[in-house]
């Protein structure tokens, strides 16, 4: 296997993450070996991999398999090319009875599957919802994807945004200068259209720091708008830091070992330098499961708290604390999109509702919603311009979903759903005039009265 | 045959059973939980952490709620199994006189004794033909079955068939199943019973105990192990986001969009 035949692109050059790419030829018995030591570091995967009793059940649970109907995108089945290669080595029941159990020798064949299937899963646990047995899914395409990290087999785009992340601390590569740029400019538009001096500190010694996803300085202006509104309204002490103007962690995605947790380090190193006593972060489902759920593991005991804005939000509301006017959002039907992260992996389930019903008087819920809901079909990071016809068929749902609500405001409080989204509601607007995506945040700053 | 079959077999299979039970359970706990993998809603006590994972143990809630068809098929086979099982150490050492210690009379006692025999077999039976014809017709579930997933539905389907047939048209004495278990269990074996039906049923739960450690079967156990990961308390929330009024957070959703899958 010289070239490997997949449907994303692949990087060649691995800077920053430390590992050489191995030879084509050694490739299999590197996976071997990579996937013996790793085995024993999950007990998610072990269980995948023995428990399993192949009921089918997660089959039709799963957006990407009712997308393309392709059967190996089935989680079962998705977890068996793995699974085949474990009962292969490591079980004695597929070192004795091979085929018979499932077993597979791995060959180039099956490895090239691995790099397609596995960037074919959304890692958005909605399976595990629905295991009877409650296999977790998620966690063996994390586990297959970290191997092909070892192996070299990276993703362009996912590549790209670990380079910018080093150098800059964002995934879009903005320097300092810029940030404070784009500050000053919304602070004036603030100023605009409310006469009210919202000011937005940047780098500045701070009870808050405020990490917001650095897409909110350039599609979701209205986050940032509504979350800089959000600080100002409760009179915090807060500031942002240009050295980490991102909640994203792309390395959950793929690479946990260096991408995931350099970012997370950054983050708690950044919080301690400005002596901060909360770290709040902004509207990203899976930089919010990163922060709130790796941190112990992976940075250890913290001298700050982890909350997200919609948590602060809601409690601010529950305090008395904000005063909204909802009918500012009056030409809006609003629909919740649940980002899976932020509801199945890190309890974003109420809050965003406290939050909506006091800012929106029309609010639908789609169905199914909260745990049970759909992932935007971008989940994993799979947002590369070349998915773009498969992101398309797999948010085939997500659009029934939205029209069976008859929403024209689809709010997702998620940075990768909101950039999902556009593609996958391509000519929407045509069915429902005015059809517009954004946050969760858009709407507290479109209904919050500033004074 | 008959020496391999009364004499060295049960040993052999017992021995392979449980070794091979240890031998997995090691591995699992071998394996660290190395992050917070919750998925929530999230149990709030540990209380209703085993109550959570208890009623997906015994009532296989997940499936009742989501897919009947299957939960019908599944639940009726295990449940079935269930009872055989606890049918098996009750019924033969007590010869079906259990009841009396209820206040029946021995006849009763046989007789409730056979009943409740007969609807596990039954339940077993059907369950198993019904998981069996889902596998066959189901496209997804045909499409991640290996042969293995078969032989287990046949060859449980084999035992539940040659018991339910002894219960229904070749009887055997309670007291002649006693009798070749203590002769097993004392380590004196004696000779099996002449009844065909028994003898091919002895075999073939041999068979499987001896099958067992090198399959998926064991998931009984691993369930446990396998929701335990992400059924948990989850972490607290921070302080500072505490509400002083004592507002509850639960919101009842009222409005709902018409769409099911």
């Amino acid at each position: 296997m010289s070239a490997i035949k997949t449907i994303i692109h692949l990087e060649t050059d691995l800077h920053p993450i430390p590992v050489t790419t191995t030879e084509p030829e050694k490739r299999v018995e590197r996976t071997k070996q990579l996937f013996e030591r790793m085995k024993n570091q999950c007990r998610a995967v072990v269980m995948a991999m023995e428990n399993c009793t192949k009921c089918g059940r997660c089959a039709k649970e799963c957006h990407v398999y009712l997308g393309t109907g392709d059967p190996d995108n089935i989680p079962a089945a998705r977890a068996d090319l793995m699974r085949a290669v474990y009962k292969k080595y490591f079980t004695a029941g597929g070192k004795l009875l091979g085929s018979f159990v499932g077993a597979r020798e791995l060959d180039d064949e099956l490895l090239e599957k691995w790099v397609n299937y596995f960037y074919q899963c959304n890692e958005c646990r909605r399976c595990a919802v629905f295991c009877p047995l409650g296999i977790d899914t998620a966690e063996v395409t994390i586990m297959a994807r970290q191997i092909l990290v070892y192996l070299g087999l990276v993703p362009k785009f996912h590549m790209s945004i670990a380079k910018q992340v080093d150098k800059t601390g964002n995934n879009m590569g903005i320097p300092k200068g810029a940030c404070i740029d784009s500050c000053e400019f919304i602070e004036d538009e603030i100023r605009e259209e409310t006469g009210v001096d919202v000011k937005i500190p940047v780098d500045q010694k701070a009870e808050i720091l405020y990490v917001p996803s650095s897409a909110d300085f350039f599609t979701n202006f209205d986050t940032m708008v509504g979350a800089a509104k959000f600080f100002h309204a409760i009179g915090a002490n807060w500031t942002i830091s240009s050295e980490i103007l991102e909640a994203g962690n792309f390395g959950l995605f793929f690479d946990h070992d260096f991408t995931m947790k350099s970012h997370n380090n950054r983050l708690v190193r950044i919080a301690k330098k400005l002596g901060v006593k909360k770290v709040v972060q902004g509207e990203c489902g899976h930089g919010w499961r990163a922060a709130r759920m790796y941190t112990p593991s992976l940075s250890g005991p913290v001298p700050f708290e982890i909350t997200h804005i919609i948590e602060e939000a809601a409690a601010a509301i529950q305090r008395g604390q904000l005063k909204l006017d909802p009918s500012k959002n009056d030409d809006k039907i609003v629909t919740l999109h649940d980002p899976c992260n932020a509801v199945r992996s890190s309890n974003l389930m109420e809050e965003p509702r406290i939050v909506l019903r006091a800012c929106v008087n029309n609010f639908v819920e789609m169905y199914p919603n909260r745990e049970k809901n759909f992932c935007c079909g971008s989940g994993g990071g799979i947002l590369m311009e070349e998915m773009i016809e498969w992101r398309k068929k797999v948010t085939q749902v997500k659009r029934d979903q939205v029209r069976a609500t008859g929403a024209n405001y689809l709010c997702a409080p998620c940075s990768i759903c909101k950039a999902q989204f556009p593609v996958a509601f391509e000519g929407y607007e045509k069915e429902v005039p005015g059809f517009k995506i954004g946050g969760l945040m858009d709407l507290v700053g479109y209904a919050l009265v500033l004074e | 045959m008959e020496f391999f079959i009364g004499r060295i077999l049960p040993y052999l299979a017992v021995t392979c059973f449980v070794v091979g039970l240890i031998y997995r359970i090691g591995r699992w706990n071998s394996a660290p939980i190395p992050h917070e993998q919750v998925l929530y809603p999230a149990p709030e006590t540990t209380k209703d952490v085993v109550v959570e994972i208890a009623t997906e143990a015994i009532f296989f809630k997940k499936i009742f709620n989501t897919d009947k068809a299957l939960w019908f098929g599944s639940w009726f086979f295990h449940i079935g199994l269930f009872l055989a099982l606890g049918g098996h150490l009750v019924g033969i050492p007590f010869e079906g006189k259990q009841f009396i210690y209820f206040g029946t009379s021995v006849e009763l006692s046989k007789e409730l004794s056979h009943i409740l025999g007969s609807v596990a077999g039954i339940f077993m039976f059907v369950g198993l033909i019904y998981l069996l014809i889902r596998r066959l017709t189901i496209l997804e579930v045909k499409k991640i079955s290996d042969p293995s997933d078969y032989f287990d539905a046949i060859l449980l389907l084999a035992i539940a068939f040659t018991g339910n047939y002894m219960r229904f048209l070749a009887p055997l004495e309670y007291v002649e199943a006693k009798n070749f278990v203590i002769g097993i269990l004392s380590f004196s074996p004696v000779a099996l019973p002449s009844n065909g039906w028994f003898v091919l049923h002895f075999t073939l739960v041999m068979i499987l105990l001896i099958y067992f450690p090198f399959s998926k079967l064991f998931h009984f156990i691993g369930t446990f192990y396998t929701q335990a990961i992400s059924t948990k308390i989850a972490p607290p929330k921070p302080a500072s986001l505490k509400v002083e009024k004592g507002t509850s957070a639960k919101v009842v959703t009222t409005q709902k969009g018409g769409v099911s899958y």
